[in-house]
């Protein structure tokens, strides 16, 4: 049977204009892996937006890391000052990973 | 007189250019699937800095840099300092906006929409109207000091940590964006290369100019039209501010171009940039810098009212008061 290891998947639901702020906080954390991938269209409390939109500062991305549980809480603070000033999403997530010396 | 003016405001109706614009806007209101690829329209934006650069630098190479151009330049930092000054006046004295979103919006109407600037261009060129291949360069400068301006403005009534500051990030947005590099980077290619070197590539910068606008119209339009059909925080008082506000600024505009005694063609496209607001450049440094500001109200404000303004009366309006002040 394969075995599995838990961590934490966090991911981060941001504009391209910020994205700079999150991973200036997740260096902090020192978080060494992630992923971006572009997002297509959505709602909100702010309203409907999409990537069709004409400035790439505009245009919405999600980040995505995983990350021992216990190296969690320091991820999250990092990210506090960041959530307090811009408009992001955050969500955490238990998985499983195949390799856990790559995480 | 009026007869030139209706003349001229049904020939730019008419033209391609504001066809295809409100074939976007019509196609996003009625939720149509029509949408232009998104690498293709970066594609195509990149493709127009790249001509309306090159084109304005050959154009100095072959007139040289004159006192006009350095009068030019220093007349468009201060109408980038003033209109954002009266714009954030404007909408907190009616109370029509909070101090911070007033900042944000002024931002957008003191800095300058490159293609409003590239769609006057190509109305004077095709009525054989002649203006200064400077006025690209007046137009990269023109974008920024209306950023500082509206951060200063909307520091004035945020206190500590919610003051925007001044971050390298920014700096480096405000500075170093996309549309500024390529404009700025072909016009100094242009002024390099000189005529030999529009020579060798006007078949690419002059010859299809017009068609990829029309496409880059269609574009404009559908993303007009979608903001459109989701702005429900445009009062009735903030849309007339949309539609006023270029007025007024267009007239200082017009009153620098006549101290500065500009021909027509270079007073329009002085009027056209103290008209037009941002859109790409400035909703980016307010993400970062005033993330308090709703984006909702400052990029429907100048993409779905100013802009279509601007593209449908506005220009027409400005190069007829132009024509009969100036020169």
């Amino acid at each position: 049977m394969t075995v599995m290891h838990p961590r934490k998947r966090i991911d981060i639901f941001v504009e391209m204009a910020v994205l700079p702020k999150v991973e200036e906080a997740l260096t902090r954390a020192q978080v060494t892996g992630f992923t971006v991938v572009p997002c297509i269209k959505g709602r909100g409390w702010s309203g409907e937006w999409s990537s069709d939109e004409i400035a790439d500062a505009e245009r919405m991305v999600m980040l995505t890391t995983i990350t021992r549980a216990e190296a969690l809480d320091v991820v999250l603070e990092s990210l506090r000052p960041v959530m307090q000033r811009w408009r992001i999403v955050v969500s955490v997530a238990d998985v499983q990973v195949l390799r856990s010396e790559k995480f | 007189m009026i007869e030139q003016m209706l003349t001229l405001a049904g020939a730019n109706l008419a033209s391609p250019i504001v066809l295809f614009f409100a074939l976007g806007v019509a196609a996003a209101l009625a939720r149509s699937d029509l949408t232009v690829p998104e690498a293709f329209a970066k594609g195509l934006t990149i493709y127009l800095m790249l001509a309306i650069g090159f084109k304005g630098g050959v154009a100095v190479a072959n007139n040289g840099i004159t006192l006009d151009f350095l009068a030019t330049a220093v007349a468009g930092i201060l109408l980038g300092i003033l209109i954002p000054v009266i714009a954030h006046g404007v909408l907190t004295r009616t109370r029509m906006l909070d101090p911070l979103n007033a900042a944000a919006v002024a931002a957008h109407y003191g800095s300058v929409s490159i293609v409003t600037f590239v769609a006057g261009t190509t109305l004077l060129t095709s009525l054989g109207v002649a203006y200064e291949g400077y006025m690209i360069a007046v137009t990269a400068i023109m974008e920024t000091p209306a950023i500082i301006v509206g951060l200063w403005l909307a520091n004035s009534s945020l206190k500590g940590d919610e003051r925007a500051g001044f971050s390298g990030q920014l700096l480096h947005e405000v500075f170093l964006n996309g549309s500024v590099v390529l404009l700025m980077g072909a016009f100094l290619i242009g002024y390099v290369s000189g005529e030999p070197g529009m020579q060798a590539v006007s078949a690419f910068v002059e010859a299809p100019f017009k068609g990829v606008l029309c496409l880059f119209m269609l574009d404009m339009g559908l993303l007009a039209g979608r903001r459109l059909a989701a702005a429900r925080l445009l009062t009735p008082g903030l849309v007339a501010f949309g539609l006023v506000m270029p007025l007024v600024s267009a007239v200082l505009g017009l009153a620098v171009a006549m101290v500065l005694n500009l021909s027509p063609g270079t007073g329009t496209l002085l009027m056209t940039l103290a008209a037009s607001s941002s859109y790409i450049a400035v909703p980016a440094a307010m993400r970062i810098a005033l993330p308090q500001a709703n984006p909702a109200i400052y990029v429907t404000l100048s993409l779905a009212v100013t802009f279509p303004f601007n593209l449908s009366v506005g220009l027409p309006l400005y190069y007829f008061a132009a024509s009969n002040l100036l020169g």
